[in-house]
């Protein structure tokens, strides 16, 4: 009997059934490669479990930013701490809670304080998102990156509808923030700033006429001033201030910007809260002061005594006074500035009396008579006789202090009838010495563009003095000036001329101007006691992350 | 697994590669749509309420995945048919794409997210390349080699054809004690040429395929150096050649059925080690993102 073909087939694994239990080659290949898989992953497991802190980096996004360096392996440094407890109220699983709650306060001060926040008028839902630092500031991001210059996205949560995140009631913006600003380059709003409707310029002051040679209206006008004239009037180192290379006595002074416009220091005035509240309590001006900025960002404020008085000093007029045959001469003298009209007056009278005794006035030359114990007090003719000379003095020079062509309204715009001198009042010089109080500027990192680039019409030309003796429009050339430059590339950039360029490509994100937590605002910027820790440590504690 | 078996090949592998987009981008799109309603945030974050449970539902389609490794070690069980457990696997590990990247918020995080991400998306691929391949090559297999054998028995069958081929040579050049004749069949220089060929040639053919590099493993090399044989020998021995030569020519077959079932399942060399050190590390991920500080 012919043997069938699937014997012949079952035939070759006689003996050998069970074929199927062992593997081949491949298969053996699979498990051993699984067994090292499984392995690997068991040893970093391990190493994981019991090196916790040194292998705490493998679970991060990456690299923390360098102030943070120290802490790469330490979570514990800036996570705040849970227990297992806590798996029991429901935070188990909430691991962006649990993992964005940052103890961020052990370094870093400000979140506690009333004035950290952004804006007063914030909504509750507005101050728990800023409350949460990390809802902005991103790190595990590398060393470089900065945890303070934030993507756009950051600002436009808010910024992109305002409205929901604060309360119009409470906001002192006037007017109303804009309620969405999502681009530098696109829906920016121009600066408002700009807009001094609100608190217009009262002071005349033409930067034309300052820039112009000897500071003239025109060119060889009258009255040119002269570094002689600045020598007569204020000595020989006020002249050497002015004097360029090469100029004599005969020269006209030349100005230049720097002239009166000197960047600050960049460290700000040493006790700056003490001593404007110093200044306060006396009611003397404070703008001098200056909180602690970025070096060379901002420009002191002009001072008088400093930047104005060499050509424009306030001095009370020479006095003639004659008594019989006698004629007395008495000089000009300093009268101090910042003053109100109504305070003028008796200092006036004060200065008089003072030159007039130090001059030995006849009058004092009249003995004192006597009284007897039942004579009536005999008045002081000597006395009566200065106060009467000094007052008139006074009120002459008052009158041309107040009125004339070189004092107070030279200047000055002033409000009230200047015939009751209680009411007439110098209005107050606004401080600008900040334009952008919502935003950073720093003049030095632009320092090679020229003045009159950002600030047209600050140039030297002829002008007229009807022009001139006007207070003058706001010279900060606007958002436009800025998106020249930055803006992306492929930004066209049209110039008055009518040509077109493309744009600098200069970064132009919301932080490159901005500064959040008020920080550019007085008291609350860098080095502002609000931003201190409330407890600091020693080096060995900071870089444990206690 | 063979999926659709009326269907062309073609079709079929053109529905895995659309089943796989199709049910990412359906999956991130309903995710998206969540996101447009407000229901959770858009990119995904890993550490939100959403990306938790997304993470908690991958690790968990992982973790189901991985079932196929103790299932298979436990066949003799009866623990559902072999059938239902690929399609569930495949279906689940397709799901399971879209909800880690949703879980992962589209990034790889640091180095051990990264890591288990990779492990997963070379795993997801793998997986994706075999069950592609799993449409194509068996039915290549079906219609190229007839006599098609157990793989992993081919070098065994083939020692065992070896044998075969030896004695019916060894039959040829001697007389066997039953025979009723004194003469072998083939004498003189043929047999010793028969021996040679069965020595060098033929049995280290059968026995070892392609690598013993014999120039039977080319057909038309070794249907002319068998014709010649044929010819050579008197008509008696033809029927053995004849045999000798299907011998030869189904140890070629397997040598091809051999390259083929390699590609079949190679790609298991990566899919199973990979799942396994994905899996691992993908635990140690949860409990550390997990864990209190």
């Amino acid at each position: 009997m012919p043997r069938s073909p699937s014997r012949d087939l079952s035939d070759r694994y006689t003996g050998r059934r069970g074929y199927f239990r062992n593997p081949d080659r491949l298969r053996r290949g699979q498990y051993i490669l699984a067994v090292m898989a499984f392995c690997a992953a068991g040893a970093w497991a391990a190493i994981d479990v019991t090196h916790s802190q040194q292998t705490a980096y493998a679970h991060t996004h990456g690299p923390l930013t360098n102030p943070h360096a120290a802490f790469d392996d330490n979570c514990v440094a800036c996570h705040a701490s849970y227990s297992w407890k806590d798996a029991l109220n429901g935070k188990f699983l909430n691991v962006r809670d649990r993992w964005h709650d940052l103890t961020c306060g052990q370094c870093h001060a400000g979140a506690d304080s009333p004035l950290f926040g952004h804006h007063d008028s914030a909504t509750d839902a507005a101050r728990a998102l800023h409350n949460r630092c990390s809802n902005c500031h991103h790190d595990h991001r590398g060393r470089q990156h900065s945890l303070v210059r934030l993507a756009d996205a950051d600002c436009n949560r808010c910024h992109s509808d305002l409205a929901k995140w604060f309360e119009p009631a409470k906001s002192r913006a006037n007017p109303p923030y804009h309620n969405s600003v999502t681009n530098f380059v696109t829906n920016h709003p121009e600066f408002r700033s700009l807009n001094i409707a609100h608190k217009p310029r009262t002071l005349t002051f033409s930067h034309a006429v300052h820039m112009n040679l000897g500071q003239t209206y025109t060119k060889n006008g009258k009255e040119a001033m002269t570094l002689g004239r600045l020598k007569e009037w204020n000595g020989p180192e006020v002249a050497e201030r002015y004097r360029k290379p090469g100029q004599t006595d005969a020269d006209q002074v030349q100005l230049d910007c720097a002239s009166c416009h000197q960047l600050d220091a960049g460290i700000g005035t040493r006790g700056f809260e003490k001593s404007q509240a110093a200044l306060d309590q006396w009611g003397a001006p404070t703008r001098s002061l200056l909180p602690p900025r970025a070096a060379g960002a901002y420009f002191l404020p002009i001072n008088y005594e400093l930047h104005c008085r060499a050509c424009h000093p306030t001095t009370a007029i020479e006095g003639q006074v004659s008594s019989g045959e006698l004629k007395f001469v008495l000089p000009r003298f300093d009268v101090p500035h910042r003053i109100q009209p109504a305070q003028l007056r008796p200092l006036l009278k004060a200065g008089y009396v003072k030159e007039l005794i130090a001059g030995g006035h006849p009058a004092l030359r009249e003995p004192a008579e006597p009284g007897g114990r039942l004579d009536a007090p005999r008045p002081n003719s000597a006395a009566a006789s200065l106060d009467t000379i000094a007052s008139e003095l006074a009120q002459r020079a008052e009158q041309l202090l107040l009125s004339g062509e070189n004092g107070c309204t030279k200047c000055h715009q002033t409000v009230g009838n200047p015939e009751n001198l209680h009411e007439f009042r110098i209005r107050p010089v606004p401080d600008r010495t900040v334009w952008f109080t919502h935003a950073k500027f720093n003049h030095a990192a632009h320092r090679g563009a020229s003045c009159a680039t950002c600030h047209p019409g600050t140039e030297g030309r002829e002008i007229s003095p009807m022009e001139a003796n006007q207070p003058e429009p706001v010279a900060i050339v606007g958002i436009d000036s800025c998106r020249s430059c930055h803006a992306p590339t492929q930004t066209r950039v049209q110039w008055p001329d009518g040509s077109t360029s493309r744009a600098g490509g200069i970064r132009h994100n919301c932080t490159d101007c901005h500064n959040y937590h008020h920080g550019d605002f007085p008291l609350q910027g860098r080095g502002s006691p609000l931003r201190f820790p409330q407890k600091t440590r020693d080096i060995a504690e900071w870089l444990r992350g206690m | 697994m063979l999926l659709g078996r009326t269907k062309p090949v073609r079709d079929r592998v053109l529905a895995i590669v659309l089943a796989t987009v199709g049910i990412t981008l359906g999956v991130i799109l309903l995710a998206a749509a969540g996101a447009a309603v407000g229901l959770w945030e858009w990119p995904p974050q890993p550490s939100s309420g959403f990306g938790v449970a997304c993470g908690l539902l991958g690790g968990a389609i992982v973790l189901f995945e991985m079932l196929m490794l103790p299932r298979k070690w436990l066949r003799g069980k009866r623990l559902g048919s072999t059938r239902a457990w690929m399609r569930w696997h495949i279906w689940m590990g397709l799901i399971g794409l879209p909800i880690i990247l949703l879980h992962a918020g589209f990034g790889f995080g640091g180095p051990l997210p990264a890591t288990v991400m990779i492990l997963f998306l070379l795993v997801t691929a793998s997986g994706i390349w075999g069950l592609i391949l799993q449409q194509w090559l068996p039915e290549k297999m079906l219609h190229d080699i007839p006599g098609e054998s157990i793989a992993s028995q081919i070098d065994r069958l083939g020692h065992y054809h070896a044998d075969e081929a030896g004695r019916l040579i060894t039959s040829l050049v001697t007389v066997p004690p039953e025979a009723e004749s004194s003469e072998p069949v083939v004498v003189g220089p043929l047999a010793a040429e028969l021996i040679a060929f069965r020595d060098q040639e033929l049995v280290p053919y059968l026995q070892s395929g392609s690598y013993s590099r014999s120039l039977l493993a080319t057909p038309s090399d070794a249907q002319q150096r068998f014709s010649r044989l044929r010819e050579a020998v008197p008509p008696a021995a033809r029927s053995v050649l004849e045999r000798l030569q299907e011998l030869a020519d189904l140890r070629r077959r397997w040598d091809e059925q051999a390259r083929l079932h390699f590609w079949l399942h190679n790609w298991l060399l990566l899919h199973l080690p990979l799942s396994v050190a994905m899996t691992g590390l993908m635990l140690l991920h949860a409990y550390r993102a997990l864990k209190f500080w």
